[in-house]
């Protein structure tokens, strides 16, 4: 009997002990809150700064918007949620609330079930900004589909509706890691972070330049883009992608929005890469068919202002100069490599896109030398422009151009 | 339904184990009756489909065995073979049918056709307990033969879908004896702390190294030397502390019911020579081939070429049993290799009168057997021929030594000096390298030098078979007592196991 004493105080132990642990875990993840969901207490030095989200990015963005209540989205993929920080000057100055629900690695589709789910939730934001990814309209394996707007997703059903991860983000080994990195990184200025408005800084990349040099992150990108652009160079565009766009400007049109379609300012590598990898012509092809869409929705739809700035070319920003093998001390100011640039010339972006939608509707303001105001009327000059801003950087930057081709040569050996 | 799962840990064990007991004190026929409904609905949790074929199995072995106790003597072989080969062509059509018929259109003209059925879980654990039940009971081993019985034997939720393979007259006296059907803190103290260092094992090792192990088992590049023994080495990592770590789970849940399982794991890797892996690695499975194939084909009793062929046709027929392919033929035919390499060496050695004893020779001995394990893993792994042949020549070194270049960043002067030594710089993944080593150097530590499970809980006989005195090698000794301490740190474990099972898990020995 006094054996069995000793095992029921062990399992008394044990049983108090695990509730108290999980209880436990529970208290601190929603005290030190990583992903910004409960808001219960947020105090500089201790969680005001957070974590850069791991998982359920989409959910947890969602899930902000509807607290906040944006009147301005960006949307998009890492370049839009790493360059846009919707806490810029330029958006502060015009007052409007801004939220960057941009997702890394996500498609337009990503984009449209976002938008679909603020509505259903009565949420219609007064401007659109959104970052389109040429690459991800390139179907490796397809021909070019032409289609309406039937192969669109249906949209009934959203991740964020799904309980599983609220009780994920408030109860697992990665909410319990990500809240205690959250105690770390109040004073870290090179952590990876995320911003209360979705704005990632990609803090993390200043050490990697540091140790490693911009070389390294310009060279490893630069190995990863052409071996995609070499798998997809046999594909052509994907109806697809039109038909979310074709959804999201018909949401747009739901409250006279305005929306402003970014064609991202992709580093000359980028461009040299495509020209290498043939993908120059698709990408053309590619412009056309969003000015298209966007005519057709200025002419025929209630949508407010619509815009398509081509923020892509060879200018001083694009043709900036990446530091040299085994330099670590030279820094960049435009990009962290060649996909994705930093805020600097994100706040050029939102200032450029700002202007554009203030500018008349019927006279596109092509003065300006970044972010060009695409129209069918002005493809040719768009066309020019490019030419021209290629020969300058092929004049002044030879070595990036040959770089490229040297290692589309070597992939496509 | 997974152990390590919260609907198993939260509804269907507080659920099954309060029935067990609150039943059990009207009637232990009922209880018993429970256990063997609830692990029947354990089974068809993962797909009922098959929960037919699983009793038309238990029905028919339960009938042959019958007849094969009550026929005369002429008789019961005929019942023997019939009731194996019933189970044999089960396993066949199941498992191998579409491996033979692949085999077939490979080396002749002719085009079968063969659909694919998806393999039903557990087939193997319980058609093997099944023949080994009627060889016992043609042998006369078998006492009992109460139907309830003999389905919780076969059915058993703890081992039914992964082992460990059991013995009826090991486990008969068990479910017959009243003092298991009286809920027991002692029990449940030894069942608890098993179960979670099992949980600790398959939820915070296994888990956390299969993604190091995907790496590079899923990828079509070439791997370079550290990368493919980074990734072989995770993979004997995840497969040691998945299965062991189950078959603890299994112990220990089975233990809440008072019923000790026979040990399946003692501590593999610490072996010395492979003779020594295979009586410490999947014992249960280990015994059944030695037992029922080994023996029955000859053993050693016709002399060297016929055991060593015995041998080599056990391993082989091992290997096929943990799926049909090649790759798994391969791996037992190398395992086949290295046994009859063993005890040649060994006969040799008994000749000369050469015995090393020394440590030196023993940690040699140890390092050369785990690496002709993790070198035959490559091939059990390996999704199929190509790819473990790529693995294979990245462990040789034929596609280089490479390191990440944020690795290199750090050495300074050093870096010069392995470029000049040829080792080669690549761009990415120095983050993914580095934690792959670490894991595999915190997974190599707890292996080769902690306890097991049954070691630290000595003093309570948490399994059957258990050898007390057994060697245990430990660097560190670690006895569990059930007191206030080891409550605190199980709890900790625990919690952080509960943390992680949202994570998607996969448990490999399922489909075999």
């Amino acid at each position: 009997m006094a054996n069995e004493n000793i095992y029921r105080r062990f399992l008394k132990w044990l049983a108090c002990s695990l509730g108290f642990g999980i209880l436990a875990v529970l208290v601190f993840v929603v005290f030190v809150d990583p992903y910004d969901l409960y808001r219960i207490y947020n105090t500089k030095g201790v969680n005001a700064v957070k974590p850069v989200l791991p998982r359920y990015v989409d959910e947890i963005k969602l899930a902000r918007a509807v607290k906040l209540q944006p009147d301005t989205l960006i949307l998009g993929n890492s370049r839009a949620e790493i360059g846009l920080d919707p806490e810029s000057p330029a958006l502060k100055k015009k007052g409007y609330s801004a939220y960057n629900l941009a997702i890394r690695g996500s498609a337009i589709v990503t984009a449209q079930r976002q938008l679909d789910y603020l509505f259903s939730k009565d949420i219609k934001p007064k401007r659109i900004l959104i970052g389109v990814d040429f690459v991800d309209f390139v179907n490796p394996d397809g021909a070019l589909k032409l289609g309406g707007d039937s192969i669109a997703p249906e949209t009934d059903h959203f991740a964020i509706d799904n309980y599983f991860w609220r009780f994920d983000s408030l109860f697992s080994m990665s909410s319990l890691k990500d809240s205690i990195s959250t105690l770390f990184i109040q004073n870290d200025g090179e952590a990876a972070t995320m911003t209360e408005r979705g704005f990632n800084p990609l803090n993390e990349y200043i050490p990697l330049a540091r140790n490693e040099g911009y070389f390294v992150l310009f060279r490893q990108r630069a190995e990863e883009n052409a071996k995609t652009y070499l798998r997809k160079r046999r594909g052509g565009l994907d109806e697809s992608g039109f038909a979310n766009l074709r959804a999201i400007l018909r949401r747009a049109a739901q409250t006279e929005g305005d929306v402003v379609l970014i064609i991202y300012p992709y580093h000359a590598q980028i461009l040299a890469l495509f020209e290498e990898t043939g993908l120059m012509p698709i990408f053309a092809q590619w412009k056309k068919r969003l000015v298209e869409e966007a005519e057709k929705f200025r002419q025929s739809s209630q949508i407010g202002r619509i815009r398509v700035l081509d923020f892509s070319g060879y200018a001083e920003w694009q043709c900036e100069k990446i530091p040299a093998k085994g330099d670590l001390k030279s820094t960049t100011q435009w990009y962290w490599e060649a996909g994705h640039f930093k805020k600097s010339l994100g706040e050029k972006i939102l200032e450029r896109a700002l202007a554009a939608l203030e500018a008349p509707d019927v006279q596109a303001e092509n003065g300006a030398d970044f972010g060009f105001d695409l129209r069918m009327s002005n493809f040719e000059d768009n066309a020019r422009r490019l030419g021209l801003e290629n020969q300058r950087c092929l004049g002044s930057y030879r070595q990036m151009f040959d770089d490229v081709k040297t290692l589309v040569q070597s992939l496509s050996g | 339904m997974l152990f390590n799962s919260f609907g198993f840990l939260f509804f269907f064990l507080p659920i099954v184990l309060a029935g067990f007991f609150w039943i059990a004190k009207r009637s232990e026929l009922f209880a018993a009756a429970w256990l063997a409904a609830a692990s029947l609905f354990f089974y068809a949790w993962w797909d009922y489909r098959y929960l037919p074929l699983l009793l038309i199995s238990i029905v028919i072995n339960y009938c042959v065995g019958l007849q094969i106790a009550e026929s005369a003597s002429a008789w019961k072989k005929r019942w023997l073979i019939g009731g194996v080969a019933f189970d044999l062509s089960l396993l066949a059509y199941y498992k191998y049918a579409g491996f033979f018929t692949s085999i077939v259109t490979q080396f002749s003209n002719l085009a079968l056709d063969f659909k694919d059925v998806i393999l039903p879980i557990g087939i193997s654990f319980f058609t093997f307990t099944q023949i080994a039940y009627l060889v016992d009971t043609y042998q006369g081993k078998v006492k009992e033969y109460r139907f309830i019985h003999y389905l919780l034997f076969v059915t058993y939720f703890p081992h039914l879908i992964a082992g460990p393979v059991l013995h009826h007259k090991e486990m008969m006296p068990q479910f017959a004896d009243i003092n298991n059907y009286k809920p027991s803190f002692e029990n449940f103290s030894v069942g608890a702390f098993v179960f979670i260092i099992g949980l600790v094992k398959k939820v915070l090792i296994a888990d956390n190294l299969a993604p190091y192990a995907n790496d590079l088992f899923s990828s079509s590049a070439a791997p370079s030397f550290l990368i493919a023994w980074g990734g072989v080495f995770a993979y004997a990592f995840q497969i040691y502390f998945d299965f062991s770590g189950y078959s603890d789970m299994a112990i220990g849940l089975s233990r809440l019911f008072g019923v000790k399982l026979p040990l399946n794991f003692n501590s593999p890797y610490k072996s010395e020579n492979i003779v020594e892996f295979w009586r410490r690695w999947h014992m249960t499975l280990s015994r059944f081939l030695r037992d029922y194939l080994y023996i029955a084909l000859g053993g050693n009793r016709y002399g060297l070429f016929r055991r060593y062929t015995n041998l080599m046709v056990t391993m082989l027929l091992g290997g096929l049993w943990h799926g049909a392919g090649w790759n798994y033929l391969i791996w037992g035919g190398l395992h086949g290799i290295y046994l009859i390499v063993n005890h040649a060496w060994q006969a040799a050695a008994n000749r000369s009168d050469f015995s090393p004893a020394g440590k030196g020779w023993k940690l040699a001995s140890s390092i050369i057997t785990f690496l002709a394990v993790c070198f035959a893993w490559v091939f059990f792994r390996a999704v199929d021929l190509n790819s473990a042949e790529q693995i294979i020549f990245g462990l040789v070194g034929k596609f280089g030594i490479g390191i990440p270049n944020a690795i290199a960043a750090h050495l300074g002067a050093s870096a010069v000096l392995l470029e000049n030594f040829g080792v080669k710089f690549f761009l990415g993944g120095g983050t993914r390298f580095v934690e792959t080593w670490l894991w595999v150097a915190g997974a190599a530590f707890i292996a080769f030098f902690l306890p097991n499970t049954q070691q630290m809980a000595r003093g309570f006989f948490p399994a059957l078979d258990f050898v007390q005195n057994g060697n245990s090698n430990s660097l560190i000794n670690i006895v569990w007592q059930p007191n206030r301490s080891w409550a605190l740190i199980l709890s900790v474990f625990a919690v952080f196991c509960l943390l992680s099972l949202n994570k998607p898990s996969d448990f490999l020995y399922f489909q075999f």
